[in-house]
């Protein structure tokens, strides 16, 4: 039997109890309060009817063009090299961008440079095999960085990228993304895919023990609207976050509180990036190693992580107690 | 989720009650399964989902944050949580980890012509896994609404999902070869 012929049995004969009252809504409602009712807004004729109706359909044209031109999603592929992928409104991939110099060689292979993003990021990977970036026949490691505008579309695209690890028998994805963080000091969450029979086991425990990626770095976020989406359980979180304002964004985790010099704000995150060529996504994995793992003191330190191959910054993080 | 959830209590807060049918529909599934899998009885939860909802809508404007679900969800768990305590005379709340308490354990219906493959199926997922498989699938809840129901991180929910499929694919390829 198949999976999505079980999953089909398992939706049809499997039940949950499921709410039974109907007449809740209609009681709940009679314990509103008194408060100013707004006023409707009022009919208008057939005429002004028409020509919004007109002036509607020429701004949905507009938008849909305006909307395929616009970038939603930003999608980091990093296997030392790194690219980023633009991704607009209609999940296509419209631009594909070197983010180092090795990026560059790599994406000049590329020949389809749009698509869907698991189009484009398959035929990378082809592309980075034929360069020597990646084996055929040892576990490959692939870190996958979604930055985008909402929580859905960020999951949605999770989703989609870790089906990729379906289509080969010998790679490891880490996908994090920055809405899948939920907590204020947690920049990008995410978890991780590994291909157990080509997978030391001894790594492949501790990627199992830890699951989900938990990227205690600091703290700046270019603006608060990320929080919107971010449901807060820890009563210590929560506090932090209503007692900063949009102006200080520097709140951070309550254990790197001791360490206030281990900080970085967004402008200096930002400055590091761009000095040393890599995605936002690497740069988390590696502050977290530096933060999370003894030994690491230095900026010097975070050149020597920044240089490592992906495979040794996943197994490091794994490390991180 | 729709329609944009915070905008719906703004609409709300401003006098306009029937934006509340909206909000009702679309978190009433999240809250009654959030209070289902503390207190274990369908008709318990309906009552205290009800209790939930009217306690948010008999003073909305005591919301002001920017996190709607949170807030309610943070509504629904304490009450199911003292309706817990108070019938059971024990504290929900004891271990650390209590949301590792979370489950629909002899809540799930099972049609009995399927009843022994699908359950081979789950004996093989463990407890997070079970709920995550059953929300998603049987309560057609996304990841993040799992995520504000089982109060895990985001990712984790992605990662179970995937992983309790895995296990599934596995144990159903077993099952075939045997």
């Amino acid at each position: 039997m198949k999976l999505n012929e079980f999953q089909r049995i398992f939706r049809e004969h499997v039940h949950l109890p499921v709410p039974q009252k109907t007449d809740h809504v209609q009681e709940i409602k009679q314990h509103y309060p008194d408060v100013v009712a707004v006023e409707p807004a009022k009919k208008h004729g057939k005429r002004i009817g028409f020509s919004l109706l007109s002036l509607a359909m020429s701004m949905a044209m507009l938008t849909v063009v305006y909307l395929g031109t616009q970038v939603k999603t930003v999608i980091t592929v990093d296997i030392n090299p790194a690219v980023s992928l633009s991704v607009n409104y209609f999940n296509r991939v419209i631009d594909v961008e070197a983010i180092d110099e090795d990026g560059v060689a790599w994406i000049t292979q590329l020949e389809h440079k749009t698509g869907s993003p698991n189009e484009v990021i398959s035929e990378l990977l082809v592309d980075a095999t034929n360069l020597g970036y990646l084996s055929e026949s040892t576990e490959n490691y692939v870190l996958l960085g979604i930055a985008g505008k909402t929580y859905q579309g960020e999951e949605n695209m999770a989703l989609a990228l870790a089906s990729l690890h379906e289509t080969s028998e010998n790679l490891s994805l880490m996908v994090i993304s920055r809405h899948m963080a939920n907590s204020a000091t947690t920049l990008y969450g995410g978890f991780v895919m590994t291909s157990e029979e080509g997978l030391d086991l001894a790594v492949g425990d501790l990627f199992d023990r830890m699951g989900v990626i938990q990227t205690t770095m600091l703290t700046t976020s270019p603006d608060y609207d990320y929080f919107d989406d971010i449901p807060v359980f820890d009563p210590d979180v929560e506090s932090a976050i209503s007692a900063n304002t949009k102006e200080g964004y520097s709140y951070a985790s309550p254990a790197l509180s001791a360490e206030s010099d281990a900080f970085l704000n967004e402008e200096e995150f930002t400055e590091l990036i761009q000095r040393y060529q890599v995605s936002e996504a690497k740069m988390t994995l590696v502050l977290a190693i530096v933060l999370g793992l003894p030994g690491y003191t230095q900026e010097a330190d975070i050149a020597i992580l920044l240089n490592q191959p992906i495979q040794n910054l996943m197994i490091l993080y794994a490390q991180i107690p | 989720m729709g329609e944009n959830l915070d905008r719906l209590v703004r609409d709300l807060q401003e006098g306009h009650v029937d934006a509340f049918d909206a909000i009702y529909e679309q978190t009433h599934k999240m809250v009654y399964y959030a209070i289902l899998a503390i207190l274990k009885d369908p008709s318990l939860s309906e009552d205290i989902m009800q209790d939930t909802y009217m306690k948010f809508i008999k003073n909305p404007n005591a919301y002001q944050e920017n996190h709607f679900l949170a807030y309610l969800m943070t509504i629904a768990r304490n009450l199911a949580i003292n309706e817990y305590n108070v019938r059971k005379k024990t504290t929900f709340t004891d271990d650390p980890e209590w949301a590792n308490q979370l489950s629909y354990d002899g809540l799930i219906e099972i049609d009995a012509e399927k009843k022994e493959i699908i359950e081979r199926a789950l004996a093989v997922l463990d407890p997070l896994e079970k709920n995550v498989v059953l929300l998603y699938n049987i309560s057609n809840l996304t990841h993040k609404e799992i995520a504000a129901v089982l109060v895990k991180p985001i990712g984790t929910i992605t990662w179970t999902y995937a992983k309790a499929l895995k296990k599934i694919r596995t144990a159903i390829k077993e099952e075939d070869s045997r």
